[in-house]
């Protein structure tokens, strides 16, 4: 077993790691958290063990301080996630001095303070489900540090100066103190303590005070009344790779990485039975269209046009149809400074959505804020309604949307200028991909009709074999002369989602037919146990939107009147479909998760009444007044089911059982300690018996363990002896180690009450070890006394023997 | 010992736990304030080991029995272990990280901070089971002390509350003088005393002398007294040797006589009374020490100091007893009552016995007067008397004092103090 010293210094580097982990989880960077590790194991190895290193107090002073300056030059000119960035690296380099400095009860207590002033860093920048996870783990670990600390701290007070005492007392004990010498007594506590066993005790009752803990932090949680809703802390906007881009780049050099963050939580329900829904095919989260054909720097760029919007351009789209043929749609956003949300269209916003989300017509997208507005850093909650023909099934249209307040007959034809936008190309530019449109519009199954033309062209790359998907372009050569979607049209035809519906869209408009890139999210892991669709950064998708108009809409479409006055956006997706990824998730992590983000880090007032464990459901049950109706309630429900009352019934039955086995357990067990059981005939044979050839055997098997309280003094005299380095050898009587003790201090002054004492405490003990006597009280007592005499004696040196 | 008694439990913070406070009471604000939830669990996680700290601290502080095990007296100069034993009579909860802080006086009633005071630890005590724990503790100088108060805390497990309770009252203790060496010609003229005297002394039988050691055998041993075991063991015939013990009675005189002391006894006498004083309590002390082997007859001490003690009784361990602890506190005085001291010792043991005398002066020529002044009775006393006087060559081929700490006591002072006796 390792010293407590050594356990200690485990603990605190485990701590350390643990805080540091937490920290970058939280911050999503990893390069203070390699710091305060590797600090960490350096300081351990290096100082601790191999104690090369050893910062003198001032250095460590003169570090501190210009740690303090080097961290926090960040920290005024930073925002609130700067700031507390700042903070952090101002911590973790604290930490670092005191890590290279001579470890004392102290300096660990100051380590433990900035390791938990990070994991309020972490905690203040928000941490997902796993990070909660490593936060538990953080606690128990700080319990172990912390308890190991008490253990080494008190032992360190109790032997503080013991060993200078100790010699101080050596040498007074030779001599005569002198007038004027000191009369204080001088004291040393130079026992070990039994350091190791209470650690071991200490791990196992540890893991219940932690769970204890965990079960009041959870209770005090749900408990303590919410007034707003919650904050999140300030976190770094991140780009999603291509859904939350506001532009589009097709000119990817190297591998695209996208992230797996969570981007939000969808769930789809049936509004007559509330049901949650999986839907027949997969969903395409809107997020905005990209209209706008830039050319910059020779590459082809899709932009949305964010400087054209202004307030006439927004429109709240609440009209919900009341049909049965829709469905519901619940987004909850993660926590992001990106003003869109994401729905799949045709949606309507429910009534229970807040009011601050608007259509935006010029990004054709739904939007929070707009631009310039400042934004939240909140998880957003919405609900909208999506039409729908078919049970289950999403459409892949939607009627299109003018920008005039009058919507009636406004079909795009009615709208030029837009038009024009959306069919806005170069052919010259793009000569390979404007003859495959050519050709590909000639095969359609009616050339003019632009819903089959629309189809035609997204079917060329869906039945082409050429076409390879592919997020890394390092093997690809590219031809630099080229713009990069005609390069990909004629060379390589390999690239992602972007330059499949850049290049379809081009192909779309160079044949006339209004087109827009779209970027959103394409499906998400469904959720088996949550009923939800998590949607991820990976997720993210790009597809195009061609104008039909009403003429070229099918029968189906035109099912939805609105669709047919206007025409409608109907999705086209050139990407092949094996290049997506609908793999599911680990549907009990993302459902712990989700829970996680709902019930910790979101919890609010709306969400702490639907909690169990909430002030409704557990304080409710302090409330007398409430109790009548619920006894009623609960008495009719049994009543009325026979199931119900005979399990109460068994419930009762075995509660009872239960109770009554403890009872007459627990009180069996008391009533066997009160009363001590004389030995029985056969048992007292049986010891006599064995007593022949082993004594003490046989004692033991008539009286028990009360025959050793009864020679526990001789025991203890074995053990002072002992302590003096006087052992019995296995040929010696109780006498004869007590005579050989006895020789060996024949120079003592005391000699011979060292051997009054020794032979006194022998003799009784064969007395009683033999059954001739019995040791009273006052006998016990005046033993003790004269041990404690003897012990005092034997640790005084003799005086030598003058001749 | 045991009459000790438990003040009420007290709980306090410790200084990390005020730290600790400190830290959750900002993350709490900052948790309420700014609706953080993570914050909120956070707090929740650090109240939880404050609370437990301090229930733990009080369940584990209760039923104890604590029990500070002393010999009845020690010597000083002597070390020794103070030994703490502990009874947890509780039925489920161990008791981590006993701390026992015992603060020991030297005048009493001093306030706790003046104290000498130690840290003995126990690590860990069981229910129902008991637990020791000591510390070394060593009185330079002799005198009255008193042990205690005893604090009993313990911060476990966070060390950020601390459960402490007091035992009181402090418990006097005896630290007799320092003890030195006999030499071989103390036994050798008490034997010669008892012998060539008319005390009465009864031979007893050989059964019920004291063993004394082991030892070969020699021509003209008693074959009874072959210890056979030993024999087989060491190869050679061995014999046990027995202590032949006599009644005969023993009789001391300590004079304390101190001419610098005023006849109030309120100056302190200087260094070199002092050493003669310590040097005539330790003789004493290491006499008494050994009576108890080599008298089995009556015992009277007279102590003729500032205070006058006497007591004569047949030898036993409260005898000793009482005689150490008169030794730790006896004080030099001018006027020892050292004559009235020697009658009661005369009338108290047998006729014959020898007195013995250990003084820091010479025999006063005036005593033989005075003992002749009170009658024929008193004027055989003075022929018992045998008189050591510290420091002369008689006292320093009997017994070997402990050494001085300090050596400055030159010795023209002592030839003062000699000429003020």
């Amino acid at each position: 077993m390792l010293q407590v010293e050594r356990l200690l210094q485990i603990a605190f580097l485990l701590l350390i790691c643990t805080s540091g982990l937490l920290l970058a989880f939280s911050q999503r960077e990893f390069g203070l958290a390699a710091i305060a590790i590797i600090s960490a194991f350096a300081g351990l190895v290096f100082c601790d063990w191999l104690k090369w290193i050893e910062l003198k107090s001032w250095v460590a002073n003169i570090l501190s301080i210009a740690v303090l300056f080097f961290a926090m030059r960040t920290f005024f000119a930073g925002d609130t996630g700067g700031q507390l960035m700042a903070v952090a690296n101002l911590l973790v380099y604290l930490q670092m001095v005191l890590l290279f400095q001579k470890k004392s009860p102290r300096l660990y207590w100051q380590i433990s303070v900035l390791s938990l002033l990070q994991v309020v860093v972490a905690t203040i920048f928000n941490m997902q489900f796993e990070g909660g996870l490593f936060f538990v783990g953080y606690m128990l670990l700080a319990g172990a540090a912390l308890t190991l600390l008490t253990i080494y701290h008190q032992g360190r007070l109790a032997q503080k100066s013991s060993q200078s005492t100790l010699r101080k007392m050596e040498v007074a004990s030779t001599k005569m103190s002198t007038m004027g010498g000191s009369r204080k007594p001088m004291v040393a506590f130079d026992q070990t303590v039994q350091d190791n066993r209470v650690v071991r005790k200490m791990l196992k009752h540890l893991l219940m005070w932690v769970f204890v803990s965990l079960v009041f932090a959870s209770i005090l949680f749900y408990e303590i009344p919410r007034t707003d809703s919650a904050w999140f802390g300030p976190r770094y906007f991140q780009t999603a790779a291509t859904g939350a881009n506001k532009a589009l780049e097709l000119d990817e050099r190297g591998r695209l990485t996208l992230g797996s963050d969570i981007v939000m939580r969808v769930k789809f329900s049936d509004p007559k039975s509330g049901k949650n829904i999986q839907v027949g095919r997969a969903p395409y989260f809107r997020g905005m269209a990209l209209s706008s054909l830039k050319i910059k720097d020779g590459k082809t760029d899709f932009v949305a046009p964010y400087d054209r919007v202004y307030g006439f351009l927004y429109e709240k789209l609440r009209d919900v149809q009341k049909n049965d043929t829709r469905i519901d749609m619940e987004v909850t956003l993660e926590a992001t400074n990106d003003p869109l949300i994401y729905v799949c269209m045709p949606a309507r916003l429910n009534s229970g959505t807040a009011e601050g989300i608007e259509f935006c017509h010029e990004i054709s997208a739904m939007t929070r804020k707009r631009q310039g507005a400042r934004i939240e850093m909140s998880p957003l909650k919405y609900s909208v309604s999506i039409p729908s023909q078919f049970k289950s099934t999403l459409p892949r249209h939607w009627a299109y949307e003018p920008e005039s307040m009058d919507k009636s007959g406004r079909t795009m034809d009615g709208n030029p200028g837009q038009k024009k936008w959306l069919t806005y190309m170069d052919p010259e530019r793009y000569p390979e991909l404007v003859q495959i449109a050519k050709d590909t519009a000639k095969t359609a199954p009616r050339p003019s009709d632009t819903l089959s033309v629309s189809r035609q062209l997204q079917q060329y790359f869906l039945l082409s074999r050429e076409f390879n998907y592919t997020l890394d372009f390092r093997d690809i050569e590219r031809d630099e002369q080229l713009d990069p979607i005609e390069d990909f049209m004629r060379n390589h035809k390999s690239g992602h989602c972007s330059l499949y519906a850049a290049s379809l869209c081009l192909m779309l408009r160079s044949q006339g037919i209004p087109a827009r890139v779209v970027v959103g999210f394409l499906g998400g892991s469904y959720n088996d146990l949550g009923e939800f669709y998590l949607v991820t950064e990976q997720h993210a998708h790009a597809w195009v939107e061609a104008y039909i108009p009403p003429r070229d809409c099918s029968d189906e479409m035109k099912l939805d009147p609105r669709v047919a006055e206007r025409g409608a956006w109907l999705t086209l997706d050139a990407t092949p479909e094996s290049a997506i990824d609908f793999s599911a998730g680990e549907d009990a992590l993302d459902l712990a998760r989700t829970l996680w983000q709902d019930y910790v880090l979101g919890l609010d007032d709306q969400t702490q009444g639907q909690s169990w464990m909430s002030g409704g459901s557990v304080i409710g049950l302090l409330d007398m007044s409430t109790w009548g109706s619920r006894f009623e309630s609960s008495y009719s429900m049994v009543k009325s089911s026979p199931l119900l009352s005979t399990l109460l019934l068994i419930g009762v039955a075995l509660a009872m059982a239960l109770f009554t086995y403890f009872k007459v357990k627990r009180g069996g067990k008391r009533k066997k300690q009160r009363i001590k059981k004389p030995a029985g005939r056969f048992r007292r044979f049986l010891g006599n018996a064995i007593s022949v050839i082993a004594p003490n055997l046989g004692t033991w098997l008539i009286h028990g363990s009360e025959s050793n309280r009864v020679v526990a003094f001789y025991e203890k005299l074995v053990g002072v002896l002992r302590r003096h380095g006087h052992v019995r050898e296995a040929n010696q009587t109780h006498r004869e180690f007590a005579d050989a003790v006895s020789l060996n201090y024949q120079d003592h002054p005391a000699w011979n009450q060292i051997d009054d004492s020794l032979k006194t405490m022998t003799d009784l003990f064969n007395l009683i070890r033999f059954g001739s006597g019995e040791l009273s009280n006052e006998s016990a007592s005046r033993i003790e006394g004269d041990m404690a005499i003897l012990d005092a004696q034997l640790s005084a040196k003799p005086h030598p023997k003058s001749d | 010992m045991s009459n000790q008694k438990k003040s009420r439990i007290r709980i306090r913070l410790t200084r990390e736990g005020w730290i600790y406070l400190t830290i959750l009471l900002f993350i709490s604000v900052g948790a309420v304030l700014r609706n953080i939830n993570l914050l909120i669990v956070l707090s929740g996680m650090m109240i939880a080991p404050l609370m437990l700290g301090w229930r733990l601290c009080a369940a584990m502080l209760s039923k104890l029995t604590l029990q500070r095990n002393l010999p009845p007296w020690v010597h000083a100069g002597q070390k020794f272990d103070v030994e703490w034993q502990c009874v947890n009579n509780k039925s489920s909860l161990p008791a981590w990280s006993l701390q026992l802080d015992d603060f020991l006086q030297v005048e009493g009633n001093e306030p706790l901070k003046k104290c000498t005071s130690v840290s003995a630890i126990l690590g860990q005590v069981n229910p129902g089971q008991t637990e020791y724990t000591s510390y070394r503790c060593l009185f330079p100088q002799r005198g009255l002390f008193w042990m205690g108060p005893t604090r009993v805390s313990t911060r476990f497990p966070m060390g950020l509350v601390r459960g402490s309770y007091l035992l009181t009252p402090p418990i006097e203790f005896c630290v007799a003088p320092q003890l030195g060496s006999l030499k071989p010609r103390w036994d050798q003229r008490l034997q010669s005393e008892a012998t060539g005297s008319t005390a009465i002394r009864r031979r007893r039988g050989v059964e019920e002398d004291e063993f004394y050691a082991l030892r070969p055998w020699r021509s003209g041993d008693s074959r009874r007294q072959i210890h056979w075991r030993s024999t087989a063991k060491q190869g050679e015939p061995i014999i046990k040797q027995f202590d032949q013990k006599s009644d005969r009675d023993f009789a001391l005189a300590i004079d304390l006589f101190a001419p610098s002391l005023d006849p109030d006894g309120n100056a302190l006498p200087d260094a070199i009374e002092f050493e003669r004083t310590e040097k005539v309590l330790s003789f004493s002390a290491t006499v008494v020490a050994q009576l108890r082997n080599a008298v089995h007859g009556r015992v009277g001490i007279s102590v003729c100091g500032h205070e006058s003690f006497f007591c004569s009784e047949q030898n036993n361990r409260e005898l000793v007893g009482i005689v150490m602890k008169q030794l730790a506190v006896a004080q030099g005085a001018g006027n020892t009552g050292l004559k009235q001291g020697i009658i009661e010792l005369y009338s108290s043991v047998s006729p014959g016995t020898p007195i013995i005398v250990i003084s820091t002066r010479s025999k006063p020529t005036t005593l033989s007067d005075e003992f002749s002044q009170s009658g024929t009775s008193m004027a055989m006393l003075e022929k018992w008397i045998r008189w050591i006087k510290v420091d002369s060559p008689e006292f320093h081929e009997l017994f070997i004092a402990p050494e001085t700490q300090d050596s400055t006591v030159t010795e023209p002072r002592r030839e003062l103090a000699d000429a003020a006796s």
